[in-house]
């Protein structure tokens, strides 16, 4: 130690031009430093008088730092401090007065942890180390202009053989933060067949999605679910491996891949949380053949109670809200809102529905070719149309993609304009939505987090002329075909779940109840 | 029995001080002191039977929401015991219980709520609400200044009732017509009011001519307060005023002797949360979001 301070008061001696390497060292022994403090959680007190240290005697930390680099950290800078105000004492001396100088600090930081006091200039620096592993980072699906998460995700995509897909085409600059894929293009040209690292029957799952054959939340999540359990069952357990860990490193990829496909929705996070969950459950004492039995059988338990029953729970509840003689709006296609008004009409209820329906989509038909094979007295109107038939209406019931945890309703897009109009004409507005729905997420307008659908979809106009064929070639011309909005709680009456009719305010409590059940 | 009890009953309700919801209570809890029946599911059946026969003497929502929950609170142990002795022992414990809790619940909710009143307001309040007379009491108590406007409250005339009451407690007090809402509400700071039930929206169901009351206070930016117990709270989600189920708007006699509803007069009406400013109930101030978080934790 002695011999380095020589030296380095000597080369402080020598010129300028060598304290840049010393300011190097200084910053790489900060560094270290700033290390071993986050192992230790000292206090940053100690930061501060480095710092307040460092202002009065900048040169001489610089030579002190090397020479203390043993030391340990937190004392550093009080000893840096210390030392610095007296340099002409001799070597010995300013060793003992080192050593004073570090038990005297060592008790009083004892003393100060002990009282568990911290002085309020410490506060906001300790809390922002706390607070750094809840903080989240944004999902990459909603950083597509950003170009270093676009790195890290063709990187994760490459490492897991899993082919990335392009964008198309030129994106409005308000949306330029969500991917737009072309219909024409899925991923599955890319990889080969028989898709090595991919299962086949996820690779058809993520075209069927990629084409729109498979839509709808409840739908997609069920194939997905199904799909899983393929997989389950064509997995065998490599030597030297755990189930529990190895099958949800084999899931990532397949997940990855379908998000390529497809964007996730909600209810397909919840549910892949559900299983990776029951999979990372199972113990490791379990056997193979036990342990797929086991899966599938939850997966199937998972589809029954959360989709099915749910349906029925719900049905029963909604039911209660249909008199006779009411006039029921519907938008789109919702397969919950379908079933509710099949078992409504099964239990001899008199009501007729209008089904309000958009471009390009067109989701509308299928519902109402549902509920006139039922029997059911139907109207179709476009949504250009609502403000002229909404007086006619007497309740409305929506359909919910997802449910967010400030009571916002994220549902396919022109909901939030239904919501709108029906408040103005003081009609009720039902949702129905599965508690499987509810995610954690906080949104309050639809720009932060959406979908884009392929922008070609809008091309065609009903007489089959095609006038916006050429759009690409018109610089300053975008199209945009949207696929989700968020309504807010303002504008809705009710929600109707499996767990009971509750206020559009109270979705954070059944999340809260939720999560303590599990 | 039943007839014995129903007979009880409305002798308790006769008394002026009782909430019906506590009279409907207290016969429930004797009748259950009664009971003879074999079974947990019997005695249960038995009690549902009984809240049947209380609701058609008195239809309030008050008298459904105070027997469910009665029902709710006791078997809440039922299935710990397996003597049935000794669990209809712990019931009628709980129920002593419960009893004597919500007879505190409206001094709870009095002395809660009188610390909004400030010295010099005027306040509007609609028909005769035992829980409000509290509230005025405790703020007289603390020898706060303050007038109070009633309205009459046809068809009943409750509100002369409420300003005779008001009256012998030397509070200030003028009766105006159920029309003049409107006309009088640019003179008070703030109204008060009661309520028959509280819904699970955060809405509450109280004597016709409230929701009026409400939408004007909405319109002049007054502060429009409900003062309910607990036992108030009732499972229903009314959507409008249509869908408040026939049962609770005509009372009971009317029920069973009239044909035609339609040419009847609806005694209640439904208040939807939004216009409400804030609840004072014994279980806390709370805003009308949070009625349905109070719910799901009584409920489930």
């Amino acid at each position: 130690m002695g011999d380095r301070l020589t030296a380095s008061t000597m080369l402080q001696n020598e010129g300028k031009e060598l304290t840049k390497e010393e300011k190097q060292r200084l910053r790489k022994e900060k560094k270290q430093h700033k290390k071993n403090k986050k192992d230790d959680k000292g206090p940053p007190e100690k930061e501060k008088e480095k710092e307040k240290a460092s202002v009065p005697a900048p040169s001489k930390p610089a030579t002190q730092s090397p020479a203390h680099k043993a030391a340990p950290a937190p004392v550093h800078a009080s000893e840096s401090a210390a030392a610095a105000e007296k340099p002409a004492k001799s070597k010995a001396e300013l060793r003992a007065e080192r050593r004073a100088r570090q038990d005297s600090e060592r008790t009083s930081k004892q003393g100060k942890k002990e009282g568990g006091q911290q002085s309020a200039s410490s506060k906001p620096k300790a809390t922002p180390n706390e607070l750094q592993p809840v903080v989240k980072r944004l999902p990459e699906h909603v950083q597509v202009d950003d170009p270093a998460a676009l790195k890290k995700l063709a990187k994760k995509l490459e490492r897991q053989q899993v082919p990335l897909r392009s964008d198309y085409g030129y994106k409005v600059s308000l949306f330029s933060h969500l991917h737009q894929y072309s219909r024409k293009s899925p991923p599955t040209l890319q990889i080969s067949i028989p898709a090595t690292v991919i299962h086949p029957s996820i690779v058809r799952l993520g075209l069927q999605y990629s084409q729109g054959i498979i839509a709808g939340s409840n739908a997609r999540s069920v194939a997905l679910l199904h799909t899983f359990k393929q997989v389950i069952q064509d997995y065998s357990t490599p030597p030297n491996e755990e189930l529990s860990r190895d099958l949800v490193n084999k899931l990532s990829p397949y997940i990855s891949f379908l998000s390529q496909c497809r964007p996730l929705s909600a209810s397909m996070g919840n549910a892949i949380k559900y299983i990776k969950k029951e999979i990372s459950n199972i113990p490791s004492q379990c056997k193979e053949e036990e342990a797929k039995g086991k899966l599938q059988a939850c997966i199937d338990s998972y589809i029954n109670e959360k989709i099915i029953l749910a349906s029925e729970a719900i049905s029963k509840y909604a039911i209660e809200k249909i008199s006779d003689g009411d006039v029921i709006l519907v938008y789109g296609c919702s397969s919950l809102v379908n079933h509710i008004l099949c078992k409504a009409f099964e239990k001899q209820r008199k009501f007729r529905v209008i089904v309000v329906d958009s471009r390009p989509r067109l989701e509308g038909r299928e519902a109402l070719r549902r509920l006139v094979k039922k029997g059911i007295r139907c109207t179709y109107v476009l949504i250009s149309a609502l403000s002229y038939i909404l007086p006619e209406v007497s309740k409305v019931f929506l359909g919910a993609h997802a449910l967010l945890a400030n009571g916002y309703v994220m549902s396919r897009v022109g909901t939030s304009q239904i919501a709108l109009v029906a408040k103005a004409y003081n009609v009720p507005v039902l949702v129905c939505c599965e508690t499987y729905k509810f995610c954690e997420r906080v949104q309050t307008d639809s720009f932060v987090s959406n979908e884009l659908d392929d922008p070609d979809d809008l091309i065609v106009t009903r007489n089959g002329k095609s006038h916006l064929e050429n759009w690409q070639t018109v610089k300053s011309l975008g199209l945009l075909n949207l696929v989700y909005d968020v309504t807010p709680p303002d504008f809705v009456d009710l929600v109707i779940t499996d767990l009971g009719m509750i206020p559009c305010t109270s979705v954070p409590v059944v999340l809260r109840v939720k999560n303590v059940d599990q | 029995v039943d007839e014995n009890q129903s007979f009880r009953f409305s002798q308790w309700e006769e008394d002026p001080d009782v909430a019906s919801a506590v009279a409907a209570i207290r016969s429930l809890l004797e009748f259950l002191k009664r009971d003879q029946s074999e079974t947990i599911l019997g005695l249960r059946e038995n009690q549902t039977k009984a809240i049947q026969r209380l609701e058609e003497t008195d239809s309030s929502v008050a008298v459904s929401s105070g027997g469910e929950l009665f029902l709710r609170f006791i078997s809440l142990t039922s299935l710990e015991h397996p003597d049935l002795s000794q669990c209809k022992n712990v019931m009628i414990e709980r129920g002593e219980l419960f009893l004597k809790k919500i007879s505190l619940s409206r001094g709870k909710v009095g002395k809660l709520c009188h610390t909004f009143i400030k010295d010099g307001a005027k306040i509007l309040t609609h028909s005769s609400s035992r829980v409000v007379l509290k509230v005025l009491e405790n703020a007289a108590a603390d020898n706060k200044r303050f007038t109070v406007y009633v309205t009459e409250s046809q068809p009943d005339s409750a509100g002369k009732l409420m300003a005779q009451k008001l009256h012998n407690l030397n509070i200030p007090v003028t009766v105006v017509l159920d029309a003049a809402v409107g006309y009088i509400m640019e003179k008070v700071d703030l109204v008060i009011v009661g309520a028959e039930g509280v819904v699970e929206s955060g809405g509450v169901i109280n004597k016709i001519g409230t929701y009026q009351m409400a939408v004007c206070s909405k319109a002049h930016n007054k502060p429009f307060y409900v003062v309910a117990e607990s036992f108030k709270f009732v499972r229903l989600y009314p959507l409008n005023q249509q869908d408040v189920p026939d049962r609770f708007k005509y009372k009971a006699d009317i029920l069973k002797t009239v044909k035609d509803l339609n040419q009847e007069h609806p005694m209640i009406d439904y208040t939807p949360p939004s216009l409400i400013t804030l609840l004072f109930t014994d279980l806390g101030v709370l805003t009308p979001s949070a009625v349905s978080d109070e719910l799901i934790k009584l409920y489930l």
